[in-house]
């Protein structure tokens, strides 16, 4: 039985017209944007690449400190100063390894899923990041393009 | 006499849609303009039904046009031209809908008079009753009940999970009986 028949129908909703036309031509405003150049979406700076390339592996922080939470205690638990940098570099890593996975992916919903989940998460490391070095304009900056491309995700998205 | 070319031409019968696509993707605006005539109407009934603005509507439907106009070489054939006009049709009118704050302020007289003016076969109370769901609600129902369109593709489109088109549809169904009987 598919869902389709568990949902009660609704009468006449099939039958309603599904051409309409608009109360004026639209074409000529359409034919006239076709002539124009495509706007060129403007590439991140060469220096925001690398800091968002290296906040890849900083936005394990979020994803590590989210399994930290609901798994039970690692069997390595790393020692003396060094700790939380490998545990960064631990989270970073496999926060990478699934992102690779995710790319040969073939369901293109569930990549889309991911995408948006990746930028998430690394929405929120980048966020971290800021307030860790609330002084520096760098982390600012690849807060600001984060963002930016996470919006940009969501508009290809939708939510209810 | 020379004969003058129509200002507005027909979709040419002898040439199928695929053809037409394909001298589309190649940059020949003429063919263009004849999927476009071919298809503005179901673009532009999709788009009033999910905007619920006549304005917003020739917007949406003028946007989805170019778009598909730009994006037509990554066109590879793999579902219907129509399926996936109405595709980016849809996509378009969803991201005015969540960016475009101009029209907030919606106004069910005008939308109805549109309705009837565009559709005036159509049954208004049904009408009405799908321009009260929220967005979410009437985007599935709109897209599954009266386009067609399968869970997947739904899901597919809106990018979001199958049982989420699901429960939507069922709020959806539920929001316009309720409607109906009030």
């Amino acid at each position: 039985m598919s869902t389709r028949d568990e949902i009660p129908e609704i009468p006449d909703l099939d039958q309603l017209p599904r051409e309409a036309a608009p109360a004026r031509d639209l074409w000529p405003e359409i034919e006239a944007r076709l002539k124009q150049p495509v706007p060129v979406r403007r590439r991140p700076s060469a220096p925001l690449r690398i800091a968002a390339a290296l906040l890849l592996f900083a936005s394990g922080v979020a994803v590590g400190h989210l399994w930290g939470r609901s798994e039970t205690a690692p069997a390595f638990q790393p020692a003396g100063t060094l700790a939380p940098a490998t545990e960064v570099q631990r989270a970073g890593t496999e926060y990478v390894a699934a992102l690779a996975a995710l790319r040969r992916e073939p369901r293109s919903e569930v990549r889309g899923q991911g995408r948006e989940a990746a930028f998430a998460a690394m929405f929120g490391a980048a966020h971290e990041l800021a307030r860790l070095t609330p002084e520096d304009d760098t982390e600012s900056e690849v807060l600001s393009a984060v963002s930016a491309g996470r919006e940009g995700v969501a508009r290809q998205a939708v939510h209810f | 006499m020379q004969a003058t070319a129509p200002r507005h031409p027909e979709p040419d019968p002898a040439a199928p849609a695929d053809i037409l696509v394909e001298r589309a993707r190649r940059g020949d605006a003429r063919a263009f303009e004849e999927l476009y005539r071919l298809h503005h109407r179901r673009v532009y009934a999709l788009a009033l039904r999910m905007t619920r603005e006549p304005g917003r509507a020739e917007e949406a439907t003028q946007d989805a046009f170019v778009e598909a106009w730009r994006a037509l070489p990554s066109f590879r054939g793999e579902s219907a031209f129509s399926t996936w006009l109405h595709g980016v049709a849809a996509r378009v009118a969803l991201r005015q809908m969540r960016t475009d704050r101009r029209w907030e302020e919606r106004n069910e007289a005008l939308y109805l008079a549109e309705v009837r003016r565009a559709m005036p076969e159509t049954k208004l109370s049904l009408e009405r009753a799908i321009a009260s769901l929220p967005d979410g609600a009437r985007t599935v129902l709109v897209l599954h009940d009266v386009e067609g369109y399968k869970y997947e593709e739904i899901a597919r489109l809106l990018g979001v999970a199958l049982g989420t088109v699901k429960a939507q549809l069922h709020r959806a169904r539920r929001l316009v009986m309720e409607a109906l009987e009030a």
